[in-house]
């Protein structure tokens, strides 16, 4: 077995170097800089020079990095772009994709598809933005809080917190979103409201782990405190964290917030929303499958944009040491 | 271990509690009036007044929180304000169906994480094309694969039913679970129609589930692999499939455990869209009605049905980890 050949060679050549024992030595004040040591001598060159290079990204995350500006600047300008009036009738019902002058075709009374995707777009990025921010930062006072504070202001704000986990969110999102009326707005106040406590623990964890180190006992020793410590000191070392997790969390946004508003808890027809345009088009699937398939991609397509630019972006600060 | 099974079963009633409290408490700020959805909007202040004391709501908030709690615990959920029937019985047939869903969607996420962790430990390059695999898929809301489900398997190849749970009627004895009717009744022949009815909604709600599962399994694969334990068994000259079947699966699957009952509890969501997609009759569908028609008694008592079994399910989880793994349960 050609497989099993390699593994005894692998086996051996880092049985040699007995490498665990020193690389379990000094991780655990890896934070503080780059680990000395990588897992295996026969790598250790590839691995070296390719850090030194830079972030070690293949194509697909840089174009996936390109695309998300693309998706950016399409949600923003989209809406100037489009072709037509999103919310009235511009030409014949049930035109199909790549018919004269719609793109992507008409819907069951003659609105453009194409035009509704674009204003769609925008709403839809906008929201899971809002949704995002207001998580991060409700949950990052929270979990500063809590974390900087400790003791029973600690204990009594993570068992909060851990309520709010564990509970279902999707189901408190949307008995939020219905008992607030049907328009955007309560959907996104009700996903806001169940994506905090995910920040406020791992702001918590951070804070306790930041403060454990060494030159916040050193600002510390020579009489920084309080707001100035906590702004100074320790804010710093946790801010990346929050960014990537945010930046990770918008494809998920975006996709519960089309869930959402599938099940009709965002605005009403015929405000362009994917969601709802997808739930409403649902009646012609078989008849004219570009109505509801067409919103459906376009979340599809922002949503794995982001998922897949949230990895990449991870695994390059991950490669820096954050 | 009694102890933390105790303690997980407290924490249980407390968070049953507080998600009975928030139901609740959301539907008396939310802006629908429960008797204009009841009785319509052109009745008469006597005929109002007469649905007011029929559902309950002149009675002080505390009576009224406490009747809807002891009236859940009895299995009485209240009267539906679309339907006019005791939700209770409205859900009597539609939970069986949900769960049947339910259950073939996980099992399938699980096959699937299984087979998309095993082919990245052992590929090299077939792992690069997997991840953009893991990221399309879990990136395509549910009623997109469900769509595409239907237009492709329905529509071009005609190979798969569309819509409903079965093409027959259902037995006068039927235990809510199609399958098992088929089965117990000796009729292959409905068993493999219902069968054949689950496949496409189970797909479209197991497939992101089934996807983030494998990335947890494929992280811990990943870790496990590379071990001391695994670089002896390579020393002993076990075979890569050997070492991943007997070391790798069993030393990753406590923190996929973890996560399959978390993403059951995601589940929720996409099971409510494909329901609507494949006119599923179960708590989903009743669900959306509920949404539309603004009948929020029928939205609290479902919320709170998902929500219970979501809780318990993770509780089970969690015990069941913690009589297997020390830590858990000391930690």
């Amino acid at each position: 077995m050609p497989l099993s050949r390699k593994g005894i060679q692998l086996a051996v050549a880092e049985a040699a170097g007995a490498r665990t024992l020193v690389r379990k030595a000094p991780a655990a004040d890896a934070g503080a800089g780059p680990a000395p040591s990588s897992p295996s001598p026969c790598r250790r060159g590839a691995d070296g020079s390719a850090r030194r290079s830079g972030p070690a990204l293949g194509l697909g995350d840089r174009l996936a990095l390109g695309a998300v500006g693309v998706v950016v600047v399409l949600a923003i300008v989209g809406p100037w772009l489009a072709p037509y009036v999103a919310t009235v009738p511009s030409g014949e019902a049930f035109l199909p994709p790549l018919s004269d002058g719609h793109l992507l075709g008409t819907d069951a009374i003659g609105m453009d598809i194409l035009s509704r995707v674009l204003v769609g777009m925008r709403s839809s990025l906008g929201a899971a933005v809002v949704v995002t921010l207001a998580a991060a930062a409700f949950g990052t006072v929270i979990g500063v809080l809590a974390g900087f504070r400790g003791g029973w202001l600690d204990s009594a704000l993570m068992r909060v917190t851990d309520l709010f986990l564990a509970v279902p969110a999707t189901i408190i999102a949307m008995v939020m979103a219905a008992a607030l009326g049907q328009t955007l707005g309560s959907a996104i106040i009700g996903i806001a409201v169940v994506w905090w406590p995910l920040y406020a623990r791992l702001v918590r964890g951070e804070v306790r782990r930041v403060v454990a180190l060494p030159h916040v006992t050193a600002a510390q020793v020579s009489g920084v405190k309080g707001w100035r410590l906590l702004t100074r000191h320790v804010a710093p070392a946790v801010s990346p964290t929050v960014a990537v997790t945010a930046s990770i969390d918008i494809g998920g946004v975006i996709m519960t917030l089309a869930a959402l508003s599938f099940l009709g808890l965002g605005s009403p027809a015929p405000t362009p929303e994917l969601g709802r345009m997808a739930a409403d088009g649902m009646r012609y699937l078989l008849s004219s499958w570009w109505i509801p398939v067409m919103p459906s991609l376009a979340i599809t397509v922002m949503a794995f944009v982001f998922n897949y630019a949230g990895d990449a972006w991870r695994t390059l600060l991950r490669g820096r040491g954050v | 271990m009694l102890s933390f099974t105790l303690r997980r079963l407290a924490s249980v009633v407390g968070v049953v509690l507080f998600l009975a409290l928030a139901v609740f408490a959301l539907g008396k700020v939310g802006n629908a009036d429960p008797v204009r959805t009841y009785i319509g909007a052109n009745a008469s202040a006597e005929q109002v007044e007469q649905a007011r004391a029929e559902l309950g709501l002149d009675d002080p908030l505390l009576t009224q929180f406490w009747n809807f709690l002891t009236g859940a615990v009895q299995g009485d959920l209240g009267i539906s304000l679309s339907t006019k029937h005791a939700i209770a019985d409205d859900l009597s047939t539609r939970l069986p169906a949900t769960l049947e869903l339910a259950g073939w969607a996980l099992g399938f996420a699980v096959i699937l994480a299984v087979v998309l962790a095993a082919v990245a430990a052992l590929g090299g390059k077939v792992a690069a094309v997997l991840r953009f695999v893991f990221f399309s898929a879990a990136s395509a809301p549910a009623f997109l694969v469900a769509m595409l489900g239907v237009l492709v398997f329905y529509q071009a190849w005609g190979l798969l039913p569309a819509s409903g749970r079965t093409s027959y009627g259902v037995y006068d004895d039927s235990t809510g679970f199609y399958v098992i009717d088929g089965l117990l009744h000796a009729s292959p022949l409905y068993a493999a129609d219902a069968i054949g009815h689950l496949i496409l909604p189970a797909v479209a709600a197991g497939l992101a589930p089934g996807v983030a599962l494998a990335r947890v399994l494929s992280d811990g694969l990943g870790a496990s692999m590379s071990s001391p334990f695994a670089r002896t068994a390579r020393a002993m000259g076990e075979s890569e499939t050997t070492i991943l079947r007997r070391h790798g699966l069993r030393n990753a699957s406590s923190p996929a455990l973890s996560m399959l009952a978390v993403q059951a509890g995601l589940m929720v969501s996409s099971l409510v869209v494909v329901e609507q997609v494949f006119a599923w009759n179960g708590l989903g569908t009743y669900l959306a009605n509920a949404i539309a028609a603004g009948d929020f008694n029928a939205i609290a008592a479902v919320s709170l049905i998902l929500g219970v079994v979501y809780v318990v399910l993770n509780a089970l989880v969690e015990v069941a980890l913690a009589a297997v793994d020390p830590r858990v349960r000391l930690g």
